[in-house]
């Protein structure tokens, strides 16, 4: 059974995070297809979060055919990310490394590869390159100018 | 949906002085509201005129549909926990429960025992003899059990420890997503409500100055960096709450349905905490030539992640 | 609601038993005493047999007569300390405590509560007060039954302790409703209790029905109703027109002290007394006319307190 925690400064909203960790648990394994998720009275009760919060969370998550809600039983995993994870990731984690090291080879700090990479990404996004709904953090007003721009 | 608290241009006066004025709200049902303001600002007079302890001097309010403390079947519908949890502290635990039992036709005794149960309280204890948590989970615990559809709390956690605190929100939220209670609970810090509700209300010096879905609010409310620079030149749209400057920053919040395009600004979130103390901070913004409106339209609360 | 208005009633009901059994025991143990002096002095049995019993008679009253002022202060204060015991706090201290707001928030209305309160209190009330009242009247009565005169017919009627108590049951719970605070509520209510009191006794005594008597007979003699248990209630002097004199006037016909010279100058002059009464016989009369008197002004200030509660502020 997976057990959920919030982190009240990270930049994500509540139900965000709750995705989130329920699709980690899901690539990483605690979690398997036909396990159940805590029921709501459960999460609220752990965390004292808004009932509603955890009800958009579980929705989101059947919205992105993962999981599956059983009136009067509960809600129970229907897929698992865990294939895909592995398959993917091998190359693209190398791609990145490789990058990694050239940027500390051209004389970029942290905090300059952090802001690199970030306004990349957002710029990138509005270039028109499609992102799932639920990724797109929460730092998204729709026309943002970027910073820095 | 339903409307739990509907409130037109309601006032209370004591004497000269306004506690509450012209307050209107239209407050759905299944939300956990809350209602935040600093000390005096009029919360306790807005929920006493709610469970019918006060009557108002103007306008009128609506709970459920009807009028507050009107009949048994109308008190039976609000559960009420004031501030200070008060309690007799002369009776028992036991006692307190057979009160409710003796004064609430929908009392669930066996809520009410595995509610005690499970939070350890001694039953043969005397109240008095309780600590500020306990007395605040027996009044919860009093509140809940007589099965209302609306529950109202007056700065539940304010006299509590961290612990107790969280202790109480949990059962509280889990008491509301259990017996789908509508919850409407005040308090002076944000803090303690930005996990547990959906629907905030900010009172400032007796006026209701923001009241809309948490969701809606967070969505419309940007802050925006940019070069120092006049903030009356904003689109008619964009409504500024604060504003500041640096001789070479100016830094405004706003409040907008649409998306920002102007590109010399750069726009970020604003955080819960954040938007009321800008709208406690400024409650009135006229010296910047456009009034801020407090409520929120309804429309504007509906944007979808 | 019965149970929740006995359980908060309860400890003012446990104190009030408490200060019957401190009251009780002290008019028991004198009033046994005083019944087995009139037995081994012989006074009961001389009253019995119906002969000349004023040596014996002067006998028992010397021996007893100071405990009839403590007494009759006992009788007075004892329903006004429970009236005040279980009035002052019922209100006051749910508005001191806050549980106001915990038992108006329930599912009964403020009305049925209030009335429930009220009710039980002043029931228990009344049984404790008459059983305080039965306890005084059986005590007066040790006086009475051996045909010993003085105010003690009088200060009978077992309905006024009770009406007292509920009088000052009233006053002290408005005086919770207005002040919402015990202590104030208690002091507030003692005072006016008293002089709430005082206004009616006298006002009783002058104006309420039935209307006192008089008699006139020569000044320097007793009165022929002397030894009749009356209630003097004024006593004044006239001269033998019928024109009331002053005392000034009558020192400077009859100066000197009180005595024999005094009384002979008195008849001499033709001067006459004047005595305002209520006769023994009316006491059950008098007492049930002040009680009626009293729960009659308890009732106004329930009506206020009544008021002053349901009105949400």
């Amino acid at each position: 059974m997976i057990e959920f925690h919030l982190d009240d400064r990270s930049g994500l909203s509540p139900y965000l995070q709750l995705v989130r960790q329920v699709r980690q648990a899901l690539r990483l394994g605690p979690l398997d297809e036909g396990d159940q998720l805590p029921t709501v009275k459960e999460v609220v009760a752990g965390l004292a979060i808004n009932p509603n919060t955890v009800l958009k969370a579980y929705r989101e998550l059947e919205h992105e055919g993962l999981v599956a809600a059983r009136p009067g039983v509960g809600t129970f995993v229907t897929a698992t990310l865990a294939d895909a994870a592995l398959v993917a990731h091998g190359p693209l984690r190398q791609d990145l490394r490789r990058w990694l090291a050239r940027a500390r080879r051209a004389g970029l700090d942290e905090e300059s590869i952090e802001a690199l990479f970030m306004t990349t990404f957002r710029t990138a996004a509005e270039e028109g390159i499609a992102w799932p709904p639920s990724s797109r953090p929460r730092g998204w007003a729709k026309g943002t100018g970027g910073a820095g721009r | 949906m339903a409307a739990v608290i509907q409130a037109q241009g309601l006032g209370k006066r004591y004497g000269r002085r306004w506690a509450l004025t012209d307050c209107t709200l239209d407050i759905p049902a299944g939300r956990v509201v809350g209602l935040v303001g600093p000390n005096g600002a009029g919360k306790t007079t807005l929920l006493h005129l709610t469970v019918g302890l006060l009557a108002p001097t103007s306008g009128s309010v609506r709970v459920l549909g009807g009028r507050p403390a009107a009949n048994p079947a109308q008190l039976a519908k609000v559960g009420f926990v004031a501030q200070d949890s008060p309690t007799y502290a002369g009776l028992r635990v036991a006692d307190h429960l057979k009160l409710g039992a003796r004064l609430n036709p929908g009392w669930d005794a066996a809520l009410a025992r595995g509610r005690i149960g499970r939070l350890g309280l001694d039953p043969v204890r005397k109240a008095g003899k309780l600590s500020g948590g306990q007395r605040a989970q027996l009044a919860l615990t009093l509140g809940i059990a007589k099965r209302p559809e609306l529950l109202i709390l007056d700065e539940p956690v304010a006299a509590l420890d961290p612990l107790a605190r969280r202790e109480f929100l949990q059962g509280l939220m889990e008491a509301a997503a259990e017996h789908e209670l509508s919850v409407m609970l005040s308090s002076h810090l944000v803090s303690d409500l930005e996990r547990a509700c959906d629907y905030l209300i900010v009172l400032v010096d007796s006026r209701v100055r923001v009241a809309g879905a948490v969701e809606g609010l967070l969505a419309t409310h940007h802050r925006l960096t940019g070069a120092r620079r006049d903030p009356t030149r904003l689109p008619a749209d964009q409504h500024v709450v604060a504003a500041s400057h640096t001789d070479r920053q100016t830094i405004l919040l706003i409040r907008t349905v649409g998306p920002v395009h102007d590109p010399a600004w750069a726009v970020h979130d604003v955080g819960l905490e954040q938007l009321v103390l800008a709208y406690m901070r400024h409650p009135e913004t006229t010296a910047l030539g456009r009034p801020t409106l407090a409520a929120v339209p309804p429309d504007a609360t509906e944007v979808s992640l | 609601m019965t149970w929740v208005a006995w359980r908060q009633q309860r400890p003012s009901t446990v104190a009030a038993i408490a200060l019957l059994a401190v009251a009780g025991p002290i008019l028991l143990v004198s009033g046994w005493q005083m019944t087995s002096f009139a037995r081994d002095s012989g006074l009961a049995a001389c009253v019995a047999s119906g002969g000349d019993c004023q040596l014996l008679a002067e006998a028992f009253g010397n021996r007893y007569r100071s405990l009839l002022e403590p007494v009759w202060l006992l009788g007075a204060l004892l329903p006004v300390a429970l009236g005040l015991l279980f009035g002052g706090p019922l209100l006051a201290r749910e508005f001191e405590q806050g549980t106001h707001r915990l038992a108006w928030t329930q599912s009964v209305t403020r009305s049925r509560w209030l009335g429930a309160r009220l009710a039980l209190a002043a029931g228990v009330l009344v049984v404790v007060s008459a059983v305080a009242a039965l306890l005084l009247t059986w005590w007066y009565g040790r006086f009475d039954q051996l045909g010993i005169s003085g105010r003690a017919a009088l200060e009978r009627g077992s309905l006024v302790p009770v009406a007292t108590a509920v009088l000052a049951f009233s006053i002290a719970t408005a005086a919770g409703a207005l002040t919402r605070r015990v202590v104030p509520a208690l002091a507030a209510g003692l005072v006016a209790v008293l002089v709430v009191g005082l206004a009616l006794n006298l006002a009783a005594q002058q104006w309420l029905p039935p209307r006192p008597l008089t008699i006139t007979y020569p000044a320097g003699s007793p009165s022929p109703r002397a030894g009749l248990g009356d209630q003097v209630l004024s006593s004044g002097y006239r001269d033998r027109t019928g024109r009331d004199l002053s005392a000034q006037v009558l020192d400077r016909l009859c100066p000197g002290t009180a005595g024999q010279a005094v009384d002979r100058c008195l008849a001499a002059n033709g001067i006459q007394r004047v005595d305002r009464y209520q006769p023994a016989s009316r006491a059950w009369q008098l007492g049930l006319a002040q009680s009626a008197l009293y729960l009659v002004v308890g009732a106004l200030f329930l009506v206020l307190a009544w008021w002053r509660t349901l009105r949400p502020d």
